[in-house]
Protein backbone atom coordinates (compact mmCIF):
# COMPACT_ATOMS: atom_id res chain seq x y z
CA UNK A 1 0.00 0.00 0.00
CA UNK A 2 2.80 2.32 0.97
CA UNK A 3 4.62 1.31 -1.53
CA UNK A 4 2.74 1.73 -4.60
CA UNK A 5 1.14 5.16 -3.58
CA UNK A 6 3.68 6.59 -2.06
CA UNK A 7 1.76 7.53 1.01
CA UNK A 8 2.67 6.33 4.18
CA UNK A 9 -0.84 5.62 5.80
CA UNK A 10 -0.62 4.64 9.66
CA UNK A 11 -4.17 4.25 9.62
CA UNK A 12 -4.68 2.01 6.99
CA UNK A 13 -4.21 -1.29 9.42
CA UNK A 14 -7.30 -0.77 11.00
CA UNK A 15 -9.16 -0.46 8.01
CA UNK A 16 -12.21 -2.98 7.64
CA UNK A 17 -12.35 -4.76 4.27
CA UNK A 18 -15.28 -7.29 3.60
CA UNK A 19 -14.02 -10.53 2.50
CA UNK A 20 -17.15 -11.90 1.06
CA UNK A 21 -20.08 -10.56 -0.91
CA UNK A 22 -22.68 -8.48 1.04
CA UNK A 23 -24.88 -10.19 3.24
CA UNK A 24 -27.74 -8.49 4.74
CA UNK A 25 -30.15 -9.93 7.61
CA UNK A 26 -33.29 -7.06 8.54
CA UNK A 27 -31.19 -4.01 7.03
CA UNK A 28 -27.74 -4.84 9.52
CA UNK A 29 -24.91 -5.83 7.17
CA UNK A 30 -23.44 -8.37 8.55
CA UNK A 31 -20.90 -9.21 5.66
CA UNK A 32 -17.76 -11.73 6.92
CA UNK A 33 -14.73 -8.77 6.98
CA UNK A 34 -11.18 -9.20 8.03
CA UNK A 35 -12.07 -8.26 11.29
CA UNK A 36 -14.77 -11.30 11.63
CA UNK A 37 -11.85 -13.46 10.16
CA UNK A 38 -9.18 -12.59 12.62
CA UNK A 39 -11.95 -13.39 15.58
CA UNK A 40 -12.32 -16.53 13.96
CA UNK A 41 -8.53 -17.28 14.06
CA UNK A 42 -8.41 -16.14 17.87
CA UNK A 43 -10.94 -18.09 18.82
CA UNK A 44 -8.81 -21.32 16.46
CA UNK A 45 -5.86 -20.89 18.20
CA UNK A 46 -7.41 -20.21 21.83
CA UNK A 47 -9.22 -23.53 21.25
CA UNK A 48 -6.18 -25.16 19.99
CA UNK A 49 -4.07 -24.37 22.48
CA UNK A 50 -6.44 -25.58 24.92
CA UNK A 51 -7.52 -28.59 23.58
CA UNK A 52 -3.98 -30.13 22.50
CA UNK A 53 -2.02 -28.81 25.21
CA UNK A 54 -4.10 -30.18 27.87
CA UNK A 55 -5.14 -33.67 25.82
CA UNK A 56 -2.91 -35.91 28.09
CA UNK A 57 -4.32 -35.13 30.98
CA UNK A 58 -0.38 -35.89 32.21
CA UNK A 59 0.03 -35.93 36.13
CA UNK A 60 3.53 -34.62 35.27
CA UNK A 61 2.98 -32.15 32.65
CA UNK A 62 4.83 -31.50 29.59
CA UNK A 63 5.60 -27.73 28.53
CA UNK A 64 2.13 -26.54 26.57
CA UNK A 65 0.54 -28.37 29.40
CA UNK A 66 2.29 -26.52 32.20
CA UNK A 67 1.99 -23.29 30.39
CA UNK A 68 -1.75 -23.76 29.72
CA UNK A 69 -2.16 -24.97 33.27
CA UNK A 70 -0.52 -21.66 34.93
CA UNK A 71 -2.55 -19.77 32.63
CA UNK A 72 -5.09 -21.46 34.02
CA UNK A 73 -4.20 -21.35 37.40
CA UNK A 74 -3.63 -17.59 37.05
CA UNK A 75 -7.00 -16.67 35.96
CA UNK A 76 -8.61 -18.31 38.84
CA UNK A 77 -6.09 -16.74 41.46
CA UNK A 78 -7.41 -13.59 40.59
CA UNK A 79 -10.89 -14.42 40.44
CA UNK A 80 -10.33 -15.77 43.73
CA UNK A 81 -8.44 -12.74 45.69
CA UNK A 82 -10.51 -10.69 44.23
CA UNK A 83 -14.38 -11.61 44.30
CA UNK A 84 -13.58 -14.46 46.87
CA UNK A 85 -14.32 -18.15 46.71
CA UNK A 86 -17.76 -17.68 45.42
CA UNK A 87 -16.50 -15.73 42.54
CA UNK A 88 -14.98 -18.84 40.64
CA UNK A 89 -18.87 -19.30 39.06
CA UNK A 90 -17.93 -16.20 36.67
CA UNK A 91 -14.32 -17.93 36.00
CA UNK A 92 -15.28 -19.13 32.51
CA UNK A 93 -16.75 -15.64 31.59
CA UNK A 94 -13.52 -13.97 32.74
CA UNK A 95 -11.38 -16.52 31.47
CA UNK A 96 -12.86 -16.58 27.62
CA UNK A 97 -12.07 -12.64 27.85
CA UNK A 98 -8.73 -12.92 29.10
CA UNK A 99 -7.69 -15.33 26.51
CA UNK A 100 -9.59 -13.66 23.94
CA UNK A 101 -7.80 -10.67 24.65
CA UNK A 102 -4.24 -11.95 25.12
CA UNK A 103 -4.45 -13.56 22.06
CA UNK A 104 -5.65 -11.29 19.86
CA UNK A 105 -3.20 -8.72 21.15
CA UNK A 106 -0.28 -10.64 20.48
CA UNK A 107 -2.16 -11.42 17.19
CA UNK A 108 -1.80 -8.02 16.25
CA UNK A 109 1.80 -7.76 16.56
CA UNK A 110 2.46 -10.05 14.12
CA UNK A 111 3.18 -8.00 10.68
CA UNK A 112 0.61 -7.53 8.53
CA UNK A 113 -2.07 -8.87 10.39
CA UNK A 114 -5.12 -7.46 11.92
CA UNK A 115 -6.00 -6.25 15.40
CA UNK A 116 -9.11 -6.76 16.87
CA UNK A 117 -9.00 -5.16 19.73
CA UNK A 118 -7.83 -1.78 18.13
CA UNK A 119 -11.39 -1.38 17.52
CA UNK A 120 -13.71 0.44 20.45
CA UNK A 121 -16.97 -1.63 18.92
CA UNK A 122 -14.73 -4.93 19.89
CA UNK A 123 -13.86 -3.39 23.12
CA UNK A 124 -17.22 -2.03 24.31
CA UNK A 125 -18.86 -4.96 23.14
CA UNK A 126 -16.94 -6.96 26.44
CA UNK A 127 -17.06 -3.95 28.61
CA UNK A 128 -21.17 -4.17 28.06
CA UNK A 129 -21.10 -7.76 28.95
CA UNK A 130 -19.15 -7.17 31.71
CA UNK A 131 -21.39 -4.62 32.77
CA UNK A 132 -24.86 -6.47 31.93
CA UNK A 133 -23.35 -9.31 33.68
CA UNK A 134 -23.14 -7.44 37.06
CA UNK A 135 -26.06 -5.49 36.67
CA UNK A 136 -28.59 -8.64 36.07
CA UNK A 137 -26.77 -11.19 38.47
CA UNK A 138 -26.67 -8.32 40.91
CA UNK A 139 -30.41 -7.57 40.35
CA UNK A 140 -31.13 -11.67 40.53
CA UNK A 141 -28.80 -12.07 43.71
CA UNK A 142 -29.38 -9.14 45.95
CA UNK A 143 -32.92 -7.76 44.42
CA UNK A 144 -33.01 -3.94 45.62
CA UNK A 145 -30.16 -4.14 47.68
CA UNK A 146 -28.01 -4.12 44.81
CA UNK A 147 -28.43 -0.39 44.73
CA UNK A 148 -26.89 -0.33 47.87
CA UNK A 149 -24.05 0.03 45.77
CA UNK A 150 -25.06 3.94 44.99
CA UNK A 151 -25.09 4.85 48.62
CA UNK A 152 -21.71 4.61 50.16
CA UNK A 153 -21.72 4.52 54.30
CA UNK A 154 -20.78 6.99 56.03
CA UNK A 155 -22.04 10.22 54.17
CA UNK A 156 -24.33 12.99 55.93
CA UNK A 157 -27.91 13.00 54.80
CA UNK A 158 -27.27 16.44 53.17
CA UNK A 159 -24.92 14.99 50.69
CA UNK A 160 -26.30 12.01 50.14
CA UNK A 161 -28.34 12.31 46.77
CA UNK A 162 -25.83 14.51 45.04
CA UNK A 163 -22.93 11.31 45.96
CA UNK A 164 -25.15 8.98 44.63
CA UNK A 165 -26.07 10.65 41.51
CA UNK A 166 -22.31 11.13 41.16
CA UNK A 167 -21.86 7.48 42.05
CA UNK A 168 -24.62 6.82 39.48
CA UNK A 169 -22.58 8.52 36.69
CA UNK A 170 -19.21 6.55 38.10
CA UNK A 171 -20.86 3.36 37.53
CA UNK A 172 -22.15 4.37 34.06
CA UNK A 173 -18.76 5.32 33.25
CA UNK A 174 -17.22 2.18 33.63
CA UNK A 175 -17.85 0.48 30.61
CA UNK A 176 -16.90 3.73 28.84
CA UNK A 177 -13.52 3.14 30.66
CA UNK A 178 -13.03 -0.40 30.39
CA UNK A 179 -13.20 -0.40 27.07
CA UNK A 180 -11.50 2.62 26.03
CA UNK A 181 -8.67 1.74 28.07
CA UNK A 182 -8.20 -1.28 25.96
CA UNK A 183 -9.05 0.02 23.04
CA UNK A 184 -6.57 3.27 23.14
CA UNK A 185 -3.68 1.02 23.97
CA UNK A 186 -3.90 -0.89 21.16
CA UNK A 187 -4.26 2.03 18.36
CA UNK A 188 -1.83 4.12 20.31
CA UNK A 189 0.87 1.04 20.08
CA UNK A 190 0.27 0.02 16.61
CA UNK A 191 0.17 3.66 15.22
CA UNK A 192 3.35 4.54 16.75
CA UNK A 193 5.13 1.53 15.24
CA UNK A 194 3.81 2.15 11.97
CA UNK A 195 4.85 5.87 11.85
CA UNK A 196 8.50 4.83 13.28
CA UNK A 197 8.60 2.12 10.68
CA UNK A 198 7.61 5.68 8.21
CA UNK A 199 10.75 6.96 9.38
CA UNK A 200 12.56 4.31 8.24
CA UNK A 201 11.75 4.51 5.33
CA UNK A 202 11.93 8.45 4.80
CA UNK A 203 15.00 8.54 6.08
CA UNK A 204 16.60 6.08 3.95
CA UNK A 205 15.10 8.00 0.99
CA UNK A 206 16.47 11.35 1.79
CA UNK A 207 19.75 11.01 0.56
CA UNK A 208 22.52 12.12 2.95
CA UNK A 209 20.18 11.68 6.32
CA UNK A 210 19.81 8.06 5.26
CA UNK A 211 22.81 7.58 8.31
CA UNK A 212 20.35 8.54 10.50
CA UNK A 213 18.01 5.93 9.74
CA UNK A 214 19.34 3.20 12.26
CA UNK A 215 17.99 5.71 15.07
CA UNK A 216 14.43 5.22 14.44
CA UNK A 217 15.10 1.44 13.40
CA UNK A 218 16.47 1.15 17.34
CA UNK A 219 13.16 3.57 18.39
CA UNK A 220 11.09 0.54 17.21
CA UNK A 221 13.11 -2.27 18.64
CA UNK A 222 12.30 -0.67 22.06
CA UNK A 223 8.64 0.04 20.88
CA UNK A 224 8.13 -3.57 19.47
CA UNK A 225 9.34 -4.74 23.26
CA UNK A 226 7.14 -2.35 25.05
CA UNK A 227 4.07 -3.22 23.01
CA UNK A 228 5.17 -6.74 23.47
CA UNK A 229 4.47 -6.00 27.33
CA UNK A 230 1.63 -3.88 27.03
CA UNK A 231 -0.21 -6.69 25.27
CA UNK A 232 0.01 -8.61 27.51
CA UNK A 233 -0.92 -5.85 30.46
CA UNK A 234 -3.42 -4.51 29.31
CA UNK A 235 -5.83 -8.21 28.59
CA UNK A 236 -4.53 -8.54 32.79
CA UNK A 237 -6.02 -4.97 33.12
CA UNK A 238 -9.21 -5.80 31.74
CA UNK A 239 -9.28 -9.46 33.48
CA UNK A 240 -8.55 -7.61 36.95
CA UNK A 241 -11.37 -4.93 36.19
CA UNK A 242 -13.78 -6.94 35.07
CA UNK A 243 -13.44 -9.23 38.73
CA UNK A 244 -13.15 -6.01 40.44
CA UNK A 245 -16.83 -5.28 38.83
CA UNK A 246 -17.71 -8.66 39.57
CA UNK A 247 -16.89 -8.50 43.02
CA UNK A 248 -19.79 -5.23 43.15
CA UNK A 249 -21.98 -7.81 42.02
CA UNK A 250 -21.33 -10.66 44.38
CA UNK A 251 -20.96 -8.24 47.60
CA UNK A 252 -22.83 -5.18 46.82
CA UNK A 253 -22.43 -1.86 49.20
CA UNK A 254 -19.21 -3.70 51.11
CA UNK B 1 2.58 4.12 32.84
CA UNK B 2 -0.09 2.03 32.93
CA UNK B 3 -1.13 3.12 36.19
CA UNK B 4 -1.35 6.92 34.79
CA UNK B 5 -2.90 5.59 31.44
CA UNK B 6 -5.70 4.00 34.14
CA UNK B 7 -6.45 7.48 35.92
CA UNK B 8 -6.56 9.46 32.57
CA UNK B 9 -8.98 6.81 31.11
CA UNK B 10 -10.99 6.60 34.57
CA UNK B 11 -11.08 10.51 34.61
CA UNK B 12 -12.08 10.70 31.06
CA UNK B 13 -14.68 8.36 31.40
CA UNK B 14 -16.56 10.06 34.04
CA UNK B 15 -16.40 13.12 31.63
CA UNK B 16 -17.71 11.42 28.41
CA UNK B 17 -20.35 9.36 29.88
CA UNK B 18 -21.61 12.54 31.71
CA UNK B 19 -21.42 14.83 28.59
CA UNK B 20 -23.39 12.07 26.85
CA UNK B 21 -26.01 11.60 29.50
CA UNK B 22 -26.52 15.50 29.51
CA UNK B 23 -26.98 15.70 25.76
CA UNK B 24 -29.96 12.85 25.59
CA UNK B 25 -31.31 14.39 28.58
CA UNK B 26 -31.36 17.40 26.72
CA UNK B 27 -32.29 15.57 22.87
CA UNK B 28 -35.06 14.33 25.14
CA UNK B 29 -36.97 16.56 27.76
CA UNK B 30 -35.59 19.56 25.29
CA UNK B 31 -34.27 21.56 27.96
CA UNK B 32 -31.79 23.24 25.78
CA UNK B 33 -28.23 23.25 27.32
CA UNK B 34 -28.86 22.90 30.85
CA UNK B 35 -29.27 19.50 31.38
CA UNK B 36 -26.00 19.31 29.19
CA UNK B 37 -24.10 21.24 31.42
CA UNK B 38 -25.61 19.81 34.66
CA UNK B 39 -24.71 16.63 33.58
CA UNK B 40 -20.89 17.78 32.14
CA UNK B 41 -20.20 18.86 35.86
CA UNK B 42 -21.68 16.12 37.45
CA UNK B 43 -19.89 13.92 35.33
CA UNK B 44 -16.48 15.54 35.66
CA UNK B 45 -16.98 15.28 39.82
CA UNK B 46 -17.80 11.33 38.89
CA UNK B 47 -14.17 11.76 37.02
CA UNK B 48 -12.78 12.77 40.07
CA UNK B 49 -14.72 10.75 42.36
CA UNK B 50 -13.21 7.75 40.23
CA UNK B 51 -9.54 8.70 40.35
CA UNK B 52 -9.86 9.46 43.89
CA UNK B 53 -11.16 6.16 44.87
CA UNK B 54 -8.68 4.63 42.28
CA UNK B 55 -5.59 6.44 44.63
CA UNK B 56 -7.01 5.78 48.18
CA UNK B 57 -6.95 2.13 47.28
CA UNK B 58 -4.40 1.26 44.76
CA UNK B 59 -4.64 -2.77 45.43
CA UNK B 60 -6.31 -5.91 46.56
CA UNK B 61 -9.93 -4.03 46.62
CA UNK B 62 -11.20 -6.92 48.43
CA UNK B 63 -10.53 -6.10 51.96
CA UNK B 64 -11.70 -2.44 51.93
CA UNK B 65 -14.56 -1.96 54.67
CA UNK B 66 -12.68 1.92 55.78
CA UNK B 67 -13.84 5.26 53.56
Amino acid sequence: MAATEKVIDPIHQFQIVPLSGKIEILGHDYSFTNASLYMFIVVGIACVLMLYGTRKRAVVPGRLQAAMELFYEFTADTVVSTTGKDGLRFLPLVFSLFIFITISNYMGLIPGAFTVTSHIIVTFAFAMLVILTVVIYGMIRHGGHFFGLFVPPGVPKLLLPFISLIEMVSFLSRPVSLSMRLFANMLAGHIALKVFAGFIIMLSAAGGWAVLAPLPLLAMVAISALELLVCGLQAFVFAILTCIYLNDALHPGH
Amino acid sequence: MSAAFRVVSEFVAGVIVGALLGWQFDKWLGTAPFALIGMLILGTASGFWNVYRLAARPSSPRQDDGR
